[in-house]
């Protein structure tokens, strides 16, 4: 027994020593999809100022990049919405303190091929076309014959805010189609008569036609205002108030320079 | 073979409570755990002791293995299924395992944000047991004792307070277990229950459980009444840095009816289990147990003090190794002490299946 014990502690100190050569200028993300390119981006730029410092960038979704703060396995989590109160609630309870930094603000456009008549929806017509209680676009207003439904997977925060402000937790019609990226349904609604999708603002291109949604076209000033009903903050989420290079790396993404590269890569900034 | 079992590693699985997936309308998760477990149980006899007196078990075993379904109907209504697979002496089981059902819920709305019922056979809401990880290899202390059931069947409405500071649930429960599901084994009332947590501050958890249960039934008490079993449980759990520990404080008063006084005779028991951890790394974690049990606290002599000492090493996310050292000290020196050496790994996955 004496020799188990005495293997179990030269291994445990072997492990701590591992952990601090580690330690050092290095930052680690997870999280959400949308929030990924943000966080790319403003990685490379920073690491290039900053040539010490490495930053790790890995998506999984938001439910990920929470939980991993919650795990204390991330530096930042990323998330295209806010933390629930079972997350908030079970951090408490870890000892975390979720603190959630609003980096950028997305709005969700409802796009249609532009062959399509229609050019205002209500968010009860949508939801009425993603659950399939309407199936043809003569009784939404619209033009194309049978409504081709295009969703984003259920995995991807973007689902999560459409599921949350348009399906109002209703289950997506079994026949959708259902996409892993904003350009898959962009391609596909483009090439699509009859089809509707949804996908962020930064997306939206002249290919596809995008919807008046509750009498409020999607722009920077109506999703910044909150007139527009389908936009979202994004967050990046630390356990406490950021520090050390996580809170150098939040405020260069905040700064100027930061908040440029949030519309370079589509979505609207804060500052 | 005892030597090599004794200086064989002790191993578990622990269930990660915080992986948290969290599914949409039409997505159904796929999980499991399984607990391979290896033992050597001696007693301390009294007088003088022989070697063939102080082994009393040895071996490996698979111990149990959980098989869980979710189906996520809709953003707020989830149906979970759980089933436990055991290993069981021969004698009990002809192919020395046996099934049952742990688990077969469905949660529904209630109109509250952050609320819901839960409706079937579900964990139960009270004191530790609700939240027990298998950190440590031994049962916990409530089930352990057999105070109460880990799982029942029941109505429960539960839910998170506002802001994340903390929990409630009140429902009824059968208040037999989930081992007993029907008449005769279960009576006609129903147990209530009724559990709080407040996360005072972030790492500060103190909680309450509550309750009363008309036990036994006429058939096997020869009763018209029912026992009443009153039980409170008072927790605590802190979380500060690498440090963990979760403590529990019961008292339980069960009245049995007597037919011949045609009176209410009062047992009272008490007990309570500290159980600190400290994270030394993100693989390795020592951990520690103390409990203390009162079976009757107008009986001298009859309680027990275990103490347990232990060390998870987390081979890889989902495979964890785990050795525990357990005293089992009964007060009445007439009563062998319990040695335990015990390792277990346990294997657990899940997998979040989107539509």
């Amino acid at each position: 027994m004496k020799k188990v014990v005495k293997i179990i502690c030269l291994l445990s100190t072997l492990s701590l020593i591992a952990g601090n050569v580690l330690a050092g200028q290095k930052l680690t993300m997870s999280g959400s999809t949308t929030v990924l390119p943000i966080a790319q981006k403003a990685a490379e730029e920073f690491m290039n100022t900053n040539p010490d410092v490495d930053i790790s960038v890995r998506g999984g979704g938001s439910g990920v990049g929470v939980a991993a703060i919650i795990d204390g396995t991330v530096d930042i989590g990323n998330s295209s919405r806010a933390a629930k109160a079972k997350e908030i609630a079970t951090a408490r309870g870890k000892g975390v303190s979720m603190v959630g930094t609003v980096i950028a603000k997305d709005g969700i456009c409802i796009v249609v091929n532009k062959a399509n008549s229609i050019n205002n929806i209500s968010l009860e017509t949508a939801k009425k076309i993603y659950t399939g209680e309407i199936s043809k676009w003569s009784d939404a207003g619209g033009s194309g014959g049978t409504i081709v439904v295009i969703s984003r997977d259920t995995a991807s925060g973007t689902f999560e805010v459409f599921n949350e402000k348009v399906l109002k937790g209703s289950k997506v019609r079994e026949d959708a189609m259902m996409l892993a990226s904003n350009q898959a349904i962009l391609t596909s609604v483009s090439t699509t008569p009859g089809a509707v999708g949804y996908i962020g603002l930064g997306y939206v291109t002249n290919e596809v036609k995008s919807l008046v949604v509750n009498g409020v076209t999607a722009t920077k000033e109506t999703v910044i205002s909150g007139k527009y009903p389908i936009s979202r903050p994004l967050y990046m989420y630390t356990n406490d108030a950021p520090k050390g290079l996580a809170k150098q790396f939040l405020d260069y993404l905040l700064g100027p320079t930061g908040q440029k590269l949030v519309e370079e890569v589509g979505f609207i900034a804060v500052k | 073979m005892l030597k090599v079992v004794k200086t064989a590693v002790v191993c578990m699985l622990l269930l990660n409570l915080s992986q948290m997936a969290f599914a949409a309308a039409g997505d159904w998760t796929f999980s499991g755990t399984n607990w391979l477990r290896t033992r050597i149980i001696s007693k301390d006899l009294q007088g003088p002791l022989k070697d063939t007196d102080k082994t009393t078990d040895s071996g490996f075993s698979v111990d149990r293995g959980y098989v869980r379904y979710a189906y996520q109907f809709t953003d707020t209504i989830k149906g979970q299924w759980t089933a436990d697979f055991f290993s069981a002496k021969t004698s009990d089981f002809k192919d020395g395992a046996g099934i049952k059902l742990k688990e077969s819920y469905v949660d529904l709305p209630i109109g509250i944000p952050e609320g819901k019922l839960t409706f079937g056979l579900q964990k139960n809401y009270l004191g530790l047991i609700y939240d027990y990880d298998y950190r440590i290899i031994e049962k916990e202390f409530i089930d352990r004792n057999g105070i109460d059931a880990s799982a029942d069947n029941g109505l429960v409405v539960n839910g998170y307070f506002p802001m994340g500071y903390g929990t409630y649930a009140v429902g009824i429960y059968n208040g037999e277990g989930y081992k007993k599901a029907l008449s005769p084994d279960v009576n006609t009332e129903v147990a209530v229950v009724a559990d709080a947590r407040f996360i005072i501050i972030p790492g500060l958890t103190l909680g309450a459980s509550y309750k009363r249960d008309l036990q036994g039934t006429v058939a096997s008490t020869g009763n018209t009444a029912y026992n009443t079993n009153n039980l409170m449980v008072g927790m605590v759990r802190t979380a500060f840095g690498q440090f963990d520990m979760w403590g529990e404080y019961i008292d339980q008063k069960i009245d049995t009816y007597s037919t011949t006084t045609n009176t209410f005779t009062g047992i009272k028991k008490k007990g309570f289990s500290l159980m600190p951890s400290y994270q030394l790394n993100p693989a390795w974690t020592v951990l520690a147990r103390y409990d203390s049990w009162d079976p009757n606290t107008d009986t001298t002599n009859d309680k027990v003090k275990t103490i347990i000492a232990g060390v998870n090493y987390a081979i890889t996310k989902g495979v964890l190794l785990q050795l525990n050292y357990q005293k089992d000290d009964p007060e009445n020196s007439a009563t062998a002490a319990t040695t335990q050496y015990l390792a277990q790994l346990a294997w657990s996955f899940s997998r979040v299946f989107v539509q």
